[in-house]
């Protein structure tokens, strides 16, 4: 049973992959411009320690998002745990012709394990002026081919799901309602907060350079 | 003979005291200063404090918005205030020096102290940054909050930078490192740490406040 499910697993995951980067080309993240982030509730910034590596090597990089708001906001994920399932960031990588290469956190969102995506402690609220961020580190390719030697471009797109509140806010907690299993306003919520929060972009970090450079020529 | 002793004791131990206590309080007045950088470095908690803004010069009547980091390298520990809400000098302050080096303020005291704050304790660990931007209000000439005294160490609350360069450091102190107890959340001294100890010191951020046009 497992074999077959991991085969038909398998033998759909091209499809799969193609079919993510269709819907990232049709919610408008193939581009590599740099909006305006005047009017989104956070800002974020993208630097990169090693902005020329070879072929398959780690990009090192940190992401940090302030609160540019005056009262205070909640983040689902905000230090980008790939344990949760929930789909709020993407770091898009672009040719040197603009055209959007793939995601490179996209292997991590398909392994391993992961935990409830309505478990409490995936969301943080942080404060007016306040930032969270983290350094970490990914492998320079998509689908799992490395990025050939060129220029490009990275950029940290950020989904409505990355500024949402708590599908559970205002209930008691789960593990406190004595009937929880058949209690309909836990599902309910859930499946609101999945229609208010379908996945569109809300914002993006700056763009930084990057280099894959053959040192072997 | 003996009344003429116990007197010049007495005058003695009188002088003694008056020594102890100058020697306390030159210790207790001293102005902070400027220090290279160093990390935090406890087997609980390890990394690095940073400070930085993207527009490092600005003309008086203009704001300088400067940015304080905390960068997590290592151990795995329950932070308070980990967005610096709480402006309370025992934990960390953003001390600003003039261009003499000479001790202007703790710019962090000038900011309102937020208690509406959700995020009391954040768990920390390898990676991770928390951190806030601060908004310094500029002036043709320093000006400080009602009835702080000049000269107070960190409680200086300089609420306008006048023009002039500036260097800028956040500095951690042992209540940054508090203990989250078991049976409330009241953060409590870490055993061993004193609370006047200064257990981190960021990069030093040249500023600059010129006239106004």
């Amino acid at each position: 049973m497992f074999a077959s499910t991991l085969r038909w697993s398998l033998s759909r995951a091209p499809t799969l992959w193609a079919l993510g980067m269709v819907a990232m080309i049709n919610s408008g993240v193939a581009t590599g411009d740099e909006r305006p982030q005047d009017a989104v509730p956070c800002k974020a910034k993208l630097t990169v320690d090693n902005p020329a590596i070879e072929a398959g090597e780690e990009i090192q990089f940190a992401i940090v998002v302030s609160n540019q708001t005056e009262e205070p906001i909640t983040l689902l994920n905000p230090l980008h745990s790939g344990l949760v399932r929930v789909e709020t960031t993407r770091l898009l990588v672009f040719d040197g012709t603009g055209k959007c290469v793939g995601d490179l956190l996209e292997s991590r969102k398909l392994a391993g394990s992961a935990i409830s995506p309505t478990a409490a402690i995936n969301w943080l609220t942080i404060p007016p002026d306040a930032m969270i961020g983290k350094k970490d580190h990914v492998r320079a390719r998509v689908r799992l081919n490395a990025l050939q030697a060129g220029t490009y471009r990275l950029q940290m797109v950020f989904l409505d799901t990355f500024v949402s509140d708590h599908p559970y806010a205002g209930l008691p907690p789960p593990y406190t309602a004595p009937d929880r299993e058949n209690d309909p306003r836990y599902a309910d919520r859930w499946k609101k907060w999945q229609q208010d929060h379908p996945g569109k972009e809300l914002f993006r970090s700056n763009a930084v350079e990057i280099k894959i450079v053959d040192r072997g020529k | 003979m003996e009344r003429q002793a116990i007197l010049g004791l007495a005058v003695v131990a009188v002088l003694v005291g008056l020594g102890i206590g100058a020697v306390v309080h030159a210790e207790t007045s001293e102005s902070p200063k400027l220090h290279a950088p160093s990390r935090i470095g406890y087997r609980v908690l390890n990394g690095q404090a940073f400070v930085s803004t993207e527009r490092p010069t600005v003309r008086a009547g203009e704001p300088l918005i400067l940015q304080m980091q905390f960068q997590c390298e290592g151990g795995y520990a329950a932070v308070y205030d980990p967005f610096f809400r709480m402006a309370d000098p025992s934990r960390v302050t953003l001390r600003v020096f003039d261009a003499e080096r000479k001790y202007v303020g703790n710019a962090l005291a000038a900011v309102a102290r937020d208690d509406r704050s959700e995020v009391r304790w954040l768990m920390v660990q390898e990676g991770e940054i928390t951190g806030r931007a601060l908004r310094l209000e500029t002036e043709a000439a320093t000006s400080y909050a009602t009835g702080a005294r000049v000269g107070d160490g960190d409680r200086d609350t300089p609420t306008h930078l006048g023009e002039g360069k500036y260097f800028v450091q956040l500095v951690f102190l042992g209540r940054f490192l508090d203990v989250c107890t078991d049976d409330d959340e009241t953060p409590r001294p870490r055993p061993g740490l004193k609370s006047s100890q200064e257990i981190c010191h960021s990069n030093v951020l040249v500023i600059e406040v010129l006239p106004r046009r």
